[in-house]
């Protein structure tokens, strides 16, 4: 089942593009029609024939862990995906150092860690330092807050 | 003559300031490379500025050691975690991952650190020798021939590949679909935009490629680290492992020579960069080795081909930028800067208004590559120290670096968003067992492709204007061959299998 609702939802995709690809004027627009027409031509094959083969539901165990197993490990496994997810907002939000800090803690916390503070520590420390790394060596303007402006005001000043 | 210039130059290059930045340089690259999303472009667009304050050799010697050193510096993470430093090492990490969980991450990294400085130092001698030969080589390759060179590339890899053909080629054309978004490459309309300016330039390869691969095992380590074991073992084998990379090498001398000579080729192709050579070179030895089966699943020969012809090809990239001023490769593009910072102009008369310069700096490449070797087999014990790390902590830090990796590169959130739409079609066609490898190429070829094929079709109008393009035809007809062969020998395998049950 999650075999043709996958097939469907990047039939879908490729449909949507070969739509739009139609409103492009002139040869530019045949380049990617070709490719568009035959991506689904095969896709459409691939699953008729997998639906035939009833190979439907490959023997993957990696991927199968992602949609099954405990609770509560799925639980924590959706929760570090959206951690990571969210991290580029709370980025624009709180500023670089805050929000790596943040997102870094809490996924050692996901995963369990023996002395939290120590991670805390550790975590604030790398972060620091590598975003002293970025204003001085690396060059990457980064979303800012105040604890990167006191380290902007600092690298400055030295 | 040359001999005088030749001894000069290796007098030059053994000297002990020439050394220092030589083992900075290559330091400074492994670094780079390590870190998903810091290209070896970025290292050598970085220092450039700083080489000012040296002697030009110095300088150069210093940005030489850069590029070699990222190179490998991107397979380590790949053979550690599966996650890529660089676009090209993504080969190396599909057998040297399989190589490291099976704890033979120090074998696979020394061999990967090994094969690097074979490739680059064999590349470095080509460069000394067959640069103005190889430059004019580069000159012949117009519209046509570069179609046939990338069809025959993406064709060895649909036919290569151990999964069905019928995915492999659909992941190619996915592939060559997205690297059609944005501007047409002819005419400059867009494509695929819906309305957002920041698609105008295509989605930025870079960031795609970190959602292909980085993002992707950030998040089946997370899953991993929270269901079976924290750690991969390691197994650290002290000399007898010096020996046991020495015989493979030894065994594997003609991986090493075929590998090498895709790479130098492939390497003066200009605007065929060191991602996709690995590819092909991994593909052509498959064909050659007496083991198929055990590509892909942590072969050695497709570890050694891989890294060897990705350094080959930063040696091939500087060929027609040395001699005629042509990058055969974005960070080659970035070595003008460097070669124009200190007076000297790119090409024809390059070797004539600074030979002993140039010289030096040849020469001190093959030296920089056989340090490297030496630095990577001394540091591996402390690379492969990563794996000792718990999961968790990986998985989180690998996140980290493809958020920041994909942000880096343009320093906008926008690629970031197509770096998470990245991961998530990944994650997508491994439900429909469709290999990203394909998928891959057709992303970094797409553009490259188009733009040719339009300038064949106006320019190739018919089949006496093909007839007189040799090369173009040779490729087209080893390209068919080669799929009428691989189409020929699964229907075989299928009628046996059909016969047999």
């Amino acid at each position: 089942m999650l075999f043709l609702c996958m097939s469907a939802l990047l039939l879908a995709g490729l449909a949507v593009l070969g739509v739009e690809s139609l409103k492009i004027s002139g040869p530019s627009g045949l380049y990617p029609q070709v490719l568009i027409g035959a991506s689904m031509a095969l896709l459409v094959w691939n699953g008729l024939q997998s639906w035939r083969a009833r190979a439907i539901g490959a023997n993957d165990p990696e991927l199968a862990s992602l949609h099954t197993g405990p609770t509560q490990a799925l639980f924590r496994f959706a929760l570090f995906c959206a951690i990571w997810l969210l991290y580029p907002l709370l980025m624009t939000w709180t500023g670089f150092i805050a929000s790596t800090t943040i997102v870094l803690y809490g996924s050692a916390v996901l995963f369990g860690t023996a002395r939290p503070w120590l991670a805390l520590l550790g975590i604030l420390c790398f972060t620091v330092v590598f975003s002293a790394l970025l204003k001085s060596i690396i060059y990457v303007p980064v979303p800012e807050a105040w604890p990167d402006q006191w380290i902007n005001a600092l690298i400055y000043r030295f | 003559m040359f001999d005088v210039q030749f001894l000069d130059a290796l007098q030059s290059a053994l000297a002990p300031a020439s050394i220092l930045f030589s083992v900075l340089g290559i330091v400074i690259g492994i670094i780079f490379g390590a870190i998903p999303g810091l290209t070896a472009t970025l290292a050598i667009a970085l220092f450039v500025p700083i080489t000012f304050i040296m002697s030009p050799t110095h300088g150069l010697i210093m940005l030489g050691g850069i590029y070699a050193g990222a190179i490998f510096g991107g397979s380590i993470s790949a053979i550690l975690i599966n996650v890529p430093g660089t676009p090209a090492s993504i080969i190396t990490g599909w057998e040297g991952y399989a190589m490291a969980r099976r704890g033979d991450a120090p074998y696979a990294l020394a061999l990967a650190a090994v094969s690097s400085g074979v490739g680059g130092a064999l590349s470095a001698i080509a460069m000394l020798f067959l640069t103005p030969v190889l430059a004019k080589l580069a000159l012949s390759f117009g519209p046509p021939e570069f179609v046939a060179l990338l069809i025959f590339s993406l064709a060895i890899v649909i036919v290569m590949l151990d999964t069905p053909m019928l995915h492999n080629l659909l992941g190619c054309l996915l592939g060559l679909t997205l690297a059609s978004i944005g501007q047409d490459p002819i005419n400059g309309e867009s494509r695929f935009t819906f309305g957002m300016p920041d698609l105008l330039s295509g989605v930025d390869l870079l960031a795609v490629l970190i959602g292909f691969f980085c993002m992707t095992q950030a998040v089946f380590l997370a899953r991993e680290a929270l269901s079976e074991e924290k750690t991969i073992a390691i197994h650290f084998e002290g000399i007898t492992g010096i020996w046991r990379v020495l015989k493979t090498m030894i065994s594997s001398f003609w991986t090493y020579l075929r590998a090498t000579v895709a790479g130098i080729f492939l390497g003066i192709m200009p605007a065929i960069g060191p991602e996709s050579t690995p590819f092909v070179a991994h593909a052509v030895e498959k064909k050659f080795s007496r083991t198929p089966e055990e590509f892909g699943h942590g072969s050695t020969q497709g570890l050694i081909a891989s890294e060897t012809s990705i350094s080959a090809n930063v040696g091939g990239s500087l060929i027609p930028l040395l001699s005629l001023g042509i990058p055969g490769s974005a960070a080659a593009a970035v070595f003008i800067g460097a070669l124009t910072l200190h007076g000297m102009q790119p090409g024809p008369l390059l070797f004539v208004e600074h030979g002993a310069e140039m010289y030096t700096f040849l020469v001190a490449f093959v030296i920089t590559n056989i340090f490297m070797v030496f630095v990577g087999l001394f540091a591996i014990r402390y690379f492969a120290v990563v794996l000792k790390a718990p999961k968790g902590w990986i998985a989180a830090f690998v996140a980290f670096f493809s958020i920041f990796g994909s942000y880096a590169v343009n320093s906008r959130l926008f690629d970031v968003g197509i770096m998470f739409i990245a991961t998530a079609f990944t994650i997508l066609l491994r439900f429909l067992r469709i290999p990203i490898l394909p998928v891959v190429l057709g992303v970094i070829l797409g553009s490259l492709l188009e733009q040719n094929i339009v300038v064949f079709s106006i320019t190739v109008k018919s089949l006496p204007d093909l007839m007189a393009r040799p090369v173009a035809l040779a490729l087209f007809a080893l390209t068919a061959v080669i799929l009428a062969a691989s189409v020929y020998k699964r229907l075989r395998a299928q009628s046996t299998r059909a016969a047999a049950s």
